[in-house]
């Protein structure tokens, strides 16, 4: 071994440090300190009345020809939540589309519109002043009314009905002692036989949403609570006739309707004109068809692309469609629990989410069941696959619903339409790893999210939604169960009961701690110097083991050598 | 030796011109007036520890902090009724900040009588300074009085605002006013649950299965119910948690693993690595934990990384010596032993060894070694050089000085809830756990070892190369410890 | 091992006896009695339940790098609602995580470090961090937003008004619509900015979105000369957050420009005490001044001086900044290094009229024209720089020239400062006594 200097070994020691200085020193930014400030403006400010968050389309059970259309939007309603609550958007349009031929197009839309009625003025921020009793109580400070248009095929849109009331948000038994009330006069029913209804109402999703966790390192060890229990939604809901829905009006031999939601707000041009205004076309801000599209299917890169874009362009953007073909859930669960990933492409998952299950696109899962590809009246050649939810007007009512809908053989239940007691997170878990084109659930997966059942039932009639919650939602789940992924978009999130805030408050969250010597009783004290004590005793035990033992080995021992002889 | 010397003293240089940036700002913003007050209810009084800890502008912009400031701004009701406090001591510093400004740090110790009877209602307040941004702290404890209802810490989150915990996850602290009872009893109730302790100390990033052991083990810890079984069941994991937590990346194995297999080490050194490390690991986690529980102020993130610290130059110090023994050994022309031969040896002395040398010691034979012993030996005698003893208690102590952050929050946990036997025996538990991963992991490199010796040719020339080679990257994990620490602490 | 039967019989002994003690001693001792949680459920803003769910969210999952992005995302949200500097580096750190656990194909996480760029006026790397995030999702509106943002400030006005467009097309909402009146009133179109503005208040949910709104109308009213327009919509914004620091500092210059020189004192106070920013600290200084505290004026002048110190220190850099304090501290020839090195590094309108009001000071009329017209042909409804292009024609002699811009400043907004303003009367009564 040579000891002579290796010049180059060095050089590249000092290259090698200087570059690890320089570069510390250049990562310096201005950390600690705010300039001047120009003009900055929000960023991700929320805008919670657009997030759509279900959809459900099933036939009436208790009005036979009737189809129910029902959508939800602002998720995690607090039923605290002062002191705005939750209102629709006023300068945002709601909207139902319905597709019967296939094209992806819209060929009959329904859009709510809203306006305040706010007699608050700039005194005071209350939504109410007195006891609700009914939706004319002058007691209540802040209401809703909404307009409903229609539109069928292409056809301009013709209103149904204006200033019609909007049902509050639930703020609690002392200020709204007879809610039913008002949720009744939100329930309207049209000279054509159409019922309607706009308002907060219990969310009827019932799910744990830490499933979704695979996505982040996390595992299905933890589930079996209804992530959304005890919140509120605001929902619309409508009941029409097959024939204003159906294709050329024949729901018999045109049975399948595709739907989804939008919500939409006008464009507004700086550019490319003179006077920078707001125009008459619309934006379409958020949409939502399948229910957990985002979750299982469109990954979270996408879900701005998905939002914006109408179903006739899904088949145009190649991303969205890899995802259904090349999911990566299974591949997750592979990889945690070993249940094999079934074949790519995932040409079944097409047929549940694009086409609908029918044996007249090519695609593996036998059956005819929900798609407008087996509406007699459709041209073939103008079908186009598109993420919606379909439903076939012309599977018989279920007379006893299984949640499993489908894969239980339940044909009434999801994927075909969805009815409020549809369990989607089993059903698309079990879809995702092959069970709709294998014909046999999974037994591994068999338990699902292990939640069942929404915790309030629904009500047999129209609109079928549970009245709200009131009162907090129970924050002793504790802080694990927060929801879903955040991403900046995201409204409005649950706060436990525990929320730090920067208000003049005092900060909830308890912070244990240990106390200091002085604080505690004589027990504490004791108990420290125990702990104390035996630590140093542990450390003399060792330090005279060690020491004995060298002492031993001093000695000269005719010890002949074994490979054992400790050499201290 | 030259050239780590070299590397060694670039990477030194690096370390410490690293700039720890912004290295005199404020923590919490140049324009920042920290608040803290600390009660301490007492049966007939009420003191308090008043500290403002004011950034650079605000030092410039207002006039000095004052204790007449401070106590106005902190209101203590008992009962209703404001207390009128006496300032019983006071002291305003001032330290260097960035841009040639200074910031300053006020603390008073204020004292005010008080009545609690059999119950009392106090309510806190602190407005100081209530027009600037920063830290708002508050602490409730009792002494000699029970505080019920009380959403107050026991405990300073950040040290008297001395160290502000850079956690992401939580948010600047906003506690400006709180409400509680006191009554006449035995300390404060602390609150049970998760014990992110005051000193703070985090558990280790573990996921899955061992976080949710770790979880549980704190539940049990401060649970309610407590019935043999499930006694039982928690020293048992702790057993397990201590193992696996030694089967994690940390503890010296790396060091111990080059040191046995490049220096010929025999079972009973692994053993008795195993055997120190536990010891060292276990004691260490009672004195901190000792440390923490009675010495308000203490900021054990602080004192972990100055423990890494000290950890990694000891392991840098023990490669050192190998290094030198092996390199001196190494030097050394070959010369052979006679038998009977009766001398010492002074270090320096230098010659080689074949592999495969053994040495017996006749009655009379004296050796004296030194550290990085040298010597020479004839046929048929060989002289296995196991590390020697100083690298043993070197390693095992460097391994095991750094207590293991959970074993620690168990302690601690415990302590706060009384039940402090029971959480030394999990960190006795958890140690032996430790001890058990670490004997396994020591025995089975030196049969793998012991197996391979003298099979494979380059086996033979890796032996000849092996105790620089290893010293050196004893000598580099060593460093790496010690400038990780040296990070975490700037 | 000698005695391998004893050594066991040891080890189980004293393994009995270890979970033994264990189980006896913990059952013994009990803890003390839990106290109750106070649990006050106070309507606090969505940001703050945002950022709180996002902190517990990730204490149980640390793999989820969106959610990692969107924190960053909300503290820097945060930080410039608060104006409280310590959440920078926590926004950084987030950012930093998220990309740690993801680093490719992680547009959020961009988006939230070119937010953060922004906020530190590193107006290159944000548009640089803007524009690598669109390229993974060209649908993200956010992203649009932070190139918005980027390119204004750097003068690149074609390039923010496209920005605004897409953002306006792909997600309308406030801060699409917060960014396209800003875009329009840096195009002169007051009114049209005023209506999206008001579109934009009605869209605001949170109280600090809903202050931003009236705020920026508050200065929208007042740029275009109406001071009672103005006080009404800082009053009603006071009334949603009054906390909310801008709304602060325009009430202060309402006050200011009706005369009541105390209130604007009292208010600019305030402000300067939270948010001790080199701008902030002028204009108290200049408040002060026209009240006639002269000392004290000084005072917060090298207070100013101190803030601005410290910033460089943190290894920030405003030029812009550095070249307004050295004016106010009537040190032309710094003032005129500074400017033109911001120059140098972004045309913004307002960069070219404190480089042409540098030269003026420093008595370079002649250069100094050209860049207070170029501010003037860029903000033409501006009655600042109106003003100081008529001081420069008038200090070259054209008179007329200058008469006209005065007229212009009469016209824009005769309260455009509390200082020059009156300076602007004078000038003008004079110029038409004497043409």
């Amino acid at each position: 071994m040579t000891i002579q200097p290796n010049r180059r070994r060095r050089a590249v020691a000092a290259v090698a440090a200087a570059t690890v200085l320089v570069g510390s020193l250049a990562g310096l930014g201005p950390a600690a300190s705010v300039a001047s400030s120009h003009r900055e403006a929000p960023l991700i400010a929320s805008d919670p009345a657009a997030d759509n968050t279900d959809l459900y389309a099933f036939v009436s059970p208790d009005r036979p020809g009737y189809v129910n259309l029902i959508a939800n939007w602002i998720p995690f309603e607090e039923p605290n939540g002062g002191p705005n609550f939750y209102p629709f958007a006023t300068d945002a349009a709601y909207n139902i589309n319905v597709d019967s031929d296939g094209d992806a197009k819209a060929d009959a839309v329904f859009r709510w519109t809203f306006k305040n009625v706010d007699k608050r003025g700039t005194n005071t921020f209350l939504y109410n002043n007195g006891p609700v009793t009914s939706f004319d109580d002058e007691n209540l400070l802040f209401k809703q009314t909404y307009t409903l248009e229609s539109s069928f095929n292409g056809a301009p849109f013709k209103t149904r009905i204006s200033d019609a009331p909007v049902a509050p948000s639930r703020i609690g038994a002392a200020s709204m002692p007879d809610y039913q009330k008002l949720r009744d006069q939100a329930t309207v029913q049209l000279p054509g036989g159409w019922k309607l209804f706009a308002g907060q109402a219990d969310d009827p999703f019932f799910l744990d949403l830490r499933v979704f966790d695979l996505l982040y390192g996390g595992d299905l060890s933890e589930t079996g609570q209804d992530t959304l229990a005890g919140y509120n939604v605001n929902t619309l809901a409508l009941q029409v006739p097959f024939k204003d829905v159906a294709l050329g009006g024949d729901a018999k031999r045109n049975p399948v309707i595709g739907v989804w939601t939008t919500t939409e707000r006008n464009r507004y041009r700086v550019t490319g004109q003179s006077n920078p205004q707001l125009g008459n076309d619309r934006v379409q801000v958020s949409r939502l068809g399948n229910p957990l599209v985002n979750e299982v299917v469109v990954p979270a890169g996408l879900k701005d692309a998905f939002n914006s874009i109408s179903p006739d362009k899904d088949a145009g953007i190649p991303a969205v469609v890899k995802r259904v073909t090349n999911p990566e859930l299974p591949k997750l669960i592979e990889g945690i629990y070993g249940v094999p990933a079934p074949a790519t492409p995932r040409n079944d998952l097409v047929e549940i989410f694009l086409t609908g299950i029918t044996t007249k696109a090519g695609g593996p899962i036998k059956a005819d069941l929900n798609s407008q590809l087996n509406n007699k009246d459709v041209n073939a050649n103008r079908f186009r696959p598109s993420e919606m939810l379909r439903l076939n007007l012309g599977v018989p009512v279920a007379a006893t619903p299984n949640r499993l809908g489908v894969l239980g053989g339940d044909l009434q239940g999801f994927p075909n339409g969805r009815r409020l007691t549809d369990d989607v997170v089993d059903i698309s878990v079990q879809a995702v790893e092959g069970a709709a084109q294998s014909g046999k659930l999974v037994q591994a997966l068999a338990a699902g999210d292990k939640v069942d059942t929404n915790d309030n039932n629904f009500t047999g009639a129209f609109p079928y939604v549970a009245l709200p919650n009131q009162g907090a939602v129970n924050g002793g789940r504790g802080m694990a169960n927060a929801g879903a992924a955040i991403t900046p978009s995201d409204p409005a999130t649950p706060s436990d009961t525990a929320t730090p805030s920067d208000t003049a408050t005092p900060s909830d969250t308890p912070a244990p701690a240990l106390s200091p010597a002085s604080a505690n009783s004589s027990l504490g004290n004791s108990s420290a110097l125990l702990a104390g004590g035996l630590g140093a005793v542990a450390l003399l035990t060792m330090l005279t083991v060690w020491w004995l033992l060298r002492r031993r080995r001093r000695m000269p021992a005719a010890i002949p050598y074994n490979g054992d002889t400790i050499k201290f | 030796m030259r050239r780590l010397l070299v590397v060694a003293a670039f990477a030194a240089i690096g370390f410490v011109l690293l700039p720890t940036a912004p290295a005199a700002a404020h923590p919490l913003g140049n324009f920042s007036v920290n608040r803290y007050a600390g009660l301490t209810v007492s049966p007939d009084r009420i003191d308090a520890l008043a500290v403002a800890d004011v950034a650079e502008l605000p030092t410039l912009q207002d006039p000095p902090a004052s204790c007449t400031e401070a106590a106005d701004a902190l209101i203590v009701t008992v009962n209703g009724i404001a207390l009128r406090w006496t300032v019983a001591g006071s002291s305003l510093t001032f330290a260097s900040g960035a841009g040639g400004l200074r910031t300053s740090r006020l603390e008073c110790r204020l004292s005010a009588p008080a009545t609690i009877g059999r119950s009392a209602a106090i309510s806190v307040t602190n407005r100081f300074r209530d027009d600037r941004i920063g830290w708002r702290e508050l602490v409730a404890a009792g002494s000699g009085v029970r505080l019920s209802g009380s959403s107050l810490p026991t405990t300073s989150v950040s040290g008297e605002l001395r160290n502000y915990p850079k956690d992401l996850l939580a948010s600047p602290s906003d506690v400006r006013s709180a409400r509680f009872t006191a009554a006449p009893g035995d300390g404060s109730a602390p609150v049970s649950g998760s014990v992110v302790a005051a000193s703070g100390v985090r558990p280790l990033g573990l996921t899955g299965p061992l976080a949710g052991a770790e979880r549980w083990l704190d539940n049990v810890v401060g649970g309610q119910r407590l019935t043999p079984l499930v006694g039982l069941l928690a020293v048992l994991l702790a057993l397990v948690l201590g193992a696996a937590h030694a089967a994690l990346p940390g503890h010296g194995k790396t060091v111990m693993a080059a040191y046995l297999a490049g220096s010929r080490g025999r079972t009973r050194d692994a053993v008795a690595v195993g055997a120190t490390v536990t010891l060292t690991h276990t004691g260490g986690v009672l004195a901190l934990g000792l440390v923490l529980t009675t010495v308000a102020g203490v900021a054990g993130e602080a004192v972990l990384g100055w423990l890494g610290l000290v950890s990694g130059a000891l392991v840098a110090a023990v490669g050192v010596g190998a290094l030198g023994s092996a390199i001196r050994r190494r030097r050394l022309v070959r010369h052979r032993h006679e038998p009977g031969h009766g001398h010492t040896h002074e270090p320096g002395h230098r010659h080689t060894h074949e592999p495969g040398h053994r040495h017996t010691h006749e009655p009379g034979h004296r050796h004296s070694h030194g550290l990085g012993h040298g010597h020479t030996h004839g046929p048929g005698q060989g002289h296995d050089h196991g590390p020697g003893k100083w690298g043993i208690a070197g390693i095992g102590i460097a391994g095991g000085l750094v207590p293991s952050p959970s074993a620690l929050i168990v302690l601690l946990g415990a302590v706060a809830l009384g039940r402090t036997v029971f959480g030394v025996l999990l960190v006795l538990a958890y140690g032996l756990g430790m001890a058990a991963t670490l004997t396994a992991a020591g025995l089975l490199l030196v049969r793998l070892r012991n197996r391979l010796e003298g099979r494979l040719r380059f086996v033979a020339r890796w032996r000849a190369l092996a105790p620089q080679a290893t010293a050196a990257l004893i000598i580099l994990v060593g460093l790496g410890l010690a400038g990780r620490a040296l990070s975490a602490l700037a | 091992m000698r005695h391998p039967l004893r050594t066991v019989v040891t080890v189980s002994a004293a393994a009995l006896v270890l979970l033994a003690t264990g189980a006896v001693f913990g059952l013994r001792e009990a803890p003390g009695p839990e106290p109750s949680t106070v649990a006050v459920q106070t309507p606090t803003d969505r940001l703050a339940e945002t950022v709180s769910r996002a902190q517990a969210r990730l204490r149980t999952l640390p793999g989820d790098y969106q959610t990692w992005a969107g924190l960053g995302l909300a503290y820097v949200e945060q930080a410039r609602v608060s104006a409280d500097p310590s959440l920078y580096p926590k926004a950084e750190g987030a950012l930093r995580r998220s990309l740690k656990v993801r680093a490719t194909d992680n547009p959020t996480a961009l988006v939230g470090l070119g937010a953060l760029a922004n906020a530190r006026h590193d107006f290159a790397a944000a548009r640089k961090l803007a524009t690598d995030a669109l390229r993974g999702n060209p649908y993200d509106a956010d992203a649009y937003g932070v190139l918005a943002d980027a390119a204004t400030q750097l003068g690149d006005a074609p390039a923010a008004t496209a920005a605004v467009q897409r953002m306006l097309d792909l997600h309308p909402g406030l801060a699409a619509y917060a960014r396209a009146s800003y875009d329009l009133e840096q195009h002169g179109r007051l009114a049209e900015a005023a209506d999206l503005m008001r579109h934009a208040l009605d869209a605001a949910v949170d109280p600090a979105d809903i202050a931003f709104c009236r705020t920026q109308l508050g200065d929208l009213a007042w740029f275009g000369g109406d001071l009672d327009g103005a006080s009404a919509q800082y009053t009603a914004g006071l009334a949603a957050d009054p906390r909310y620091q801008p709304l602060l500092r325009g009430r202060a210059r309402v006050a200011a420009a009706s005369g009541r020189i105390d209130a604007a004192i009292s208010d600019a106070a305030a402000v300067a005490a939270r948010t001790p920013t080199p701008d902030t600290l002028m204009e108290y200084a200049e408040f002060l001044r026209l009240g006639g505290r002269v000392d004290e004026a000084d005072r917060q002048l090298r207070l100013a001086d101190a803030a601005h110190r410290i910033f460089l220190a943190n290894g920030g850099r405003d030029d812009l900044t550095s070249a307004l304090l050295a004016l106010a501290e009537g040190d032309a020839p710094a003032a005129v290094a500074a400017a033109r090195s911001e120059w140098h590094r972004r045309p913004f309108a307002d960069v070219a009229d404190v480089l042409g009001r540098a030269l003026h000071a420093a008595g370079r009329d002649a250069e100094a024209l050209p860049y207070a017209g170029k501010a003037v042909a860029l903000g033409p409804r501006n009655a600042a720089y109106a003003f100081h292009l008529a001081m420069v024609s008038l200090s070259l002699g054209d008179r007329a020239g200058a008469r006209a811009g005065l007229e212009r400043v009469q016209t824009l907004n005769p309260h455009f400062s509390p200082t020059d303003g009156p300076t602007a009367t004078r000038a003008l009564s004079a110029l038409e006594a004497r043409p």
